[in-house]
């Protein structure tokens, strides 16, 4: 019965088959095959949104777009063209026609007595010997427009003002009148004075000649404004320009402007000077290379007593892609040259920064800028009114520095530099240009949304000549000591260790930082003093705090209270404290 | 010392490094897949009559004679893998492979581009109209989809004849090259949700356009470069009052991610950060070489940098006279400067004109006290540094006491 079941089983799909190919054979006898085969797609209806826009209503004009406001990585915002902003957060809106920033400070400095007796001083009596707190209160205030009364013309002005209360004490002049006298700070810094100066004001006017001759690319800037040539020079004078997309020329000239002092009000050096760039990009891309030429000359000043002064500067700019730039240098001042600097930029993903750069002076080069480059014979006497570093020496110095951000939270900067004078033998050695090495390093890392550590550290060895312990100057109290060579005046070297714990509920909400750092330096040693041996180091640290605050967009509050600790080189006073305060509206 | 440091500066890098998630390898092409160049002969209608799969209809045409009726005659086997997922003896309950197939090879990719679909000009002048997104993106429900043949055939069917444009019999015309590995951008991985139909109006109600977040797909000439949205036009969004309300910002992970962040790799990358936290580049680095970013784009920095003009040229004063670099501490004010204008004079004169210096270099120091003691006592503390003095003195002042080559040492 089972075979018999199984037999069946298997004759009922044959059948079956057979009856699914008589009709299949049916269907396709009854149905002509394709010939070719087709592609019939099934169509789906036409949506609602798929409309055949013809050219007419592609021009039709439409609601204006939103402006896409800036990202974080490269905001879109130009000054020239005109893109609003409206509806962000924090940001302000460059091409509003007034901009207005308002900030008032105050800053309390102090340092309290120890009681001990300085290095060089008995202890201070303070009121007398020195002011235990110094105060005053500062402001600045910014102002720049766009289009106002002239759609071509932009103005910026800044502003400093502060106020400082004297603090006096009764004393005697040479002659033994009494008199007034000032009790020196608690800080000396150049905050003392009171008054108002107009720091930058200019008005620029751009866009308004004709067309021909591509003269529309002129613009003109006058008033009191800074320049960037051979030197970044402050004056008081005109400045134009022609941008092209392959020349740039420009002339400037005006009496200098003085900051942090009225002393050269009465007659002051006069610079002038002129750029011309030609940008071969602007031709062929084949070529990336653009040439500048720049001339700087400054007249005469009656306060470093200091001749004419005329600099010339030679730059050569290579950009063989986007994100590398190879700059070539050469500067010359009064027909000598002066100085030679070649560097190198690259940049990966934005992040990803390296430079290294060489930059070779000679004795030739200016001291500290232009209006200091040859000092004049001076009184015995005399302290020395600019800061003077010193002539300048044959140096080398080669810097490099990387820094990069790992997955977007780990931001790492290290630095080295190394320096060497090319000095000839006969060559005085100067204190201030002595080789070295130096090394730094930081990183900050996120570690919550809110909060940030950072680490630093700076360490330069400097290379002076070494007196052993049997050659350093027996100090005899009492007679007047020998003095060393200049070269071998200064620290030895320096390390310098820094963290900071940084909170943050948004850059322009609330933030707040906590920083301590230490330094040790060590001075060489070029006495010996069997009696009061003096320390060979000199460890000193500090901290700072700092809250900034805004209140809505328009309101910033800012508060810094900066520490010292004690210091050796100052045991009559506990360390220094500062206080500031500030205040900032913005429209 | 230098050793600690490198010690913890690695420390601290490998805790910060997630532990490395392997990729999974990319599986082999399905070797019982149809292999197109081995069908190169058959006219792409011939098996594709229809947007089902070939074989549908009752494994037609692939049992045709010339074909492979034999196989179809025959008991199942390996044959049978091409379509289905397991041979079975039971051949209509063998279960079918997903079609199109799913995995991440692309049989014979579509060379698709969307820059020149989306450019108007071009479509206007070629074909007297253009696109949108929507028009091949959206259903007609509304709902947003992903193209298909028949969205295509809107405007390159036979009946549109549209000049100009590949038609859809031309399968060549779109279906070109290689098998390749897919390159869709998938966006929404991980525990990230999105929903696109959340994201038609801001809160005001204005519509969010298409290319808010899908800018760059109108620059892509093929898949291979057609990129994702950045995250950037997320932010930009969601850090905005006026289009997000609150309990959307940003800063809310959870309102994009599944899962709560709580490890320190997890920590929300800069880029998720609003447009008025601080940009991504600006880095460490950024802080000591940011010149020629601040010449090509002034007006960006004034964006944040409220006292600046905003004006593109000659603008550095308007920072560098007022913010402080982060090393100018209380003690570099006081003590520490002096060695770095000494290494370093260019850097401060990046800012400082010298009557800065001398502002403070004319006064007379706390150090030197009220009376004249100090000019009996300063031998203690000249002795420490005493380049400390030269600073302000000349040389000769000092040489006014110390005078006579014998007291003079050195060269």
């Amino acid at each position: 019965m089972k075979r018999a079941m199984t037999k069946a089983s298997r004759g009922r799909p044959a059948e079956r088959a057979r009856l699914r190919t008589l009709i299949v054979g049916a269907v396709l006898a009854a149905t002509p095959a394709a010939a070719e085969p087709s592609l019939v797609l099934t169509r789906e209806p036409t949506p609602r949104s798929l409309r055949m826009r013809p050219r007419v209503l592609a021009q039709a004009p439409s609601l204006p777009p939103r402006p896409r406001p800036p990202m974080p990585v490269a905001p879109t915002v130009s000054a020239t063209t005109a893109e609003p902003i409206e509806g962000l957060d924090g940001l302000r809106d460059v091409t509003q026609p007034v901009s207005f920033s308002l900030n008032l400070g105050y800053q309390v400095d102090g340092a309290r007595p120890s009681g001990r007796a300085g290095l060089g001083s008995p202890a201070p009596v303070p009121g007398r010997d020195y002011s235990t707190l110094r105060s005053y209160g500062f402001g600045e205030a910014f102002l720049s427009t766009r289009g106002v009364v002239y759609s071509r013309l932009e103005t910026y002005f800044a502003l400093r003002f502060q106020a400082a209360r004297k603090i006096v004490t009764d004393g005697v002049d040479a002659t033994g009148a009494e008199r007034d006298v000032q009790v020196t700070s608690p800080i000396a810094t150049w905050f003392e004075r009171s008054g108002y100066e107009f720091r930058t004001g200019w008005a620029e006017i751009k866009d308004f000649l004709p067309a021909r001759f591509g003269l529309q690319k002129l613009r003109v800037r006058a008033g009191n404004q800074f320049v960037y040539g051979p030197w970044i020079l402050h004056l008081d004078g005109l400045y134009a320009t022609y941008e092209g997309p392959t020349l740039t020329a420009s002339l400037y000239g005006g009496p200098r402007h003085s900051d942090y002092t009225r002393d050269q009000t009465e007659r002051r050096p006069v610079a002038g000077g002129g750029s011309l760039r030609i940008d071969l990009r602007g031709i062929t891309n084949a070529v990336p290379i653009a040439v500048t030429g720049e001339y700087l000359t400054l007249t005469e000043s009656d306060e470093t007593g200091e001749g004419q002064v005329d600099t010339e500067l030679v730059q050569v700019d290579w950009r063989p892609r986007r994100d590398i730039v190879v700059i070539g240098q050469i500067r010359g001042v009064n027909g000598e040259l002066a100085s030679q600097r070649i560097e190198l930029r690259t940049r990966y993903k934005q992040v990803t920064n390296f430079v290294f750069d060489v930059t070779r002076r000679f004795s030739g080069d200016w001291r500290w800028d232009p209006s200091l480059v040859t000092r004049p014979t001076q009184d015995l006497t005399e302290a020395k009114r600019y800061l003077d570093l010193g002539p300048v020496l044959p140096q080398l110095i080669a810097s490099a520095r990387a820094g990069t951000l790992i997955r977007e939270n780990i931001d790492l900067l290290g630095r080295v530099a190394i320096a060497t004078d090319t000095v000839e033998n006969d060559e005085p050695v100067n204190t201030f240009s002595a080789p070295y090495f130096e090394l730094a390093g930081a990183f900050e890392v996120r570690l919550r949304r809110q909060v940030a550590f950072g680490f630093s550290v700076l360490s330069r060895q400097t290379v002076r000549p070494a007196r052993l312990e049997g050659e350093r100057i027996l100090d005899e109290h009492g007679p007047i000591d020998e003095l060393p060579d200049d070269s071998e005046l200064g620290e030895e070297g320096f390390t310098e260790l820094g963290t900071t714990l940084k909170m943050t509920l948004g850059a322009r909400r609330f933030s707040a930082m906590v920083e301590v750092y230490g330094r040790n330096t060590r001075y060489s040693i070029l006495y010996r003093d069997p009696i009061a041996p003096l320390p060979e180091t000199d460890v000193r640290g500090g901290g700072r705090f700092t809250v900034d605050a805004w209140v809505g967009q328009r309101i910033r509050l800012f508060a810094s209270y900066d520490v010292s600790s004690a210091l050796d080189t100052s045991p009559d006073i506990n360390g220094y404290k500062s206080l500031r305060m500030t205040l900032t509206g913005i429209y | 010392m230098s050793r600690e440091l490198c010690i913890l500066v690695a420390v601290l890098v490998a805790a910060c490094t997630p532990s490395r998630r392997s990729d999974a390898p990319i599986p082999p092409v399905d070797p019982a897949r149809i292999k197109h160049e081995q069908h190169a002969q058959i006219p792409c209608g011939g098996c594709h009559r229809s947007s089902a799969r070939p074989g549908a209809d009752d494994h037609k045409p692939c049992d045709d004679g010339e074909c492979h009726k034999q196989e179809f005659l025959g008991p199942p086997g390996e044959f049978c893998r091409v379509c289905h997922v397991e041979v079975t003896t039971r051949p209509l309950n063998a279960p079918l492979k997903d079609y199109p197939i799913e995995d991440p090879w692309q049989s014979l990719p579509p060379v698709f581009s969307h820059r020149r679909h989306m450019d108007s000009k071009l479509m206007e002048s070629r074909v007297g109209f253009h696109v949108a997104c929507a028009d091949c993106h959206t259903r007609g429900d509304g709902a947003h989809v992903r193209p298909t043949h028949a969205t295509c055939s809107r405007c390159h069917a036979a009946e549109a004849a549209l000049p100009g444009t590949p038609r859809m019999q031309d399968c060549n015309g779109c279906h070109q090259g290689k098998p390749r590995q897919r390159t869709r951008a998938r966006v929404i991985t991980g525990d990230l949700q999105f929903h696109h139909e959340r994201h038609r109006t801001d809160r005001k109600g204005v519509a969010i356009k298409c290319q808010d977040c899908h800018g760059q797909s109108a620059k892509s000439d093929l898949y291979d470069s057609h990129g994702p949205p950045r995250i950037e036009s997320c932010v930009g969004c969601h850090d905005d009052a006026n289009r997000v309300p609150y309990q959307l910002r940003m800063r809310i992970c959870e309102n994009c991610h599944l899962e709560k962040t709580a490890t320190l790799t997890q920590i929300a990358p800069r880029n998720h950060l609003p447009a008025t936290e601080r940009p991504l580049d600006h880095t460490l680095a950024f802080r000591r070489d940011h010149a020629e970013a601040a010449e090509r784009s002034a007006a960006r920095c004034a964006t944040c940098h409220t006292q600046m003009s905003g004006n593109p040229r000659q603008a550095c004063d308007e920072c560098h006279q007022r913010m402080l670099p982060a090393d100018h501490r209380i003690t570099f004010r006081e003590l520490d400067h002096g060695p770095e204008a000494a290494a370093d004079r260019t850097r401060c004169a990046t800012c400082h004109v010298v009557e800065f210096c001398t502002a403070c270099h004319a006064q007379r120091p706390r150090s030197h006290g009220f009376e004249s003691t100090f000019f009996k006592e300063h031998g203690r503390l000249a002795r420490l540094n005493v380049r400390s003095c030269t600073t302000c003195h000349v040389e000769n002042f000092c040489l006014g006491c110390h005078a006579g080559p014998s007291l003079r040492g050195g060269r």
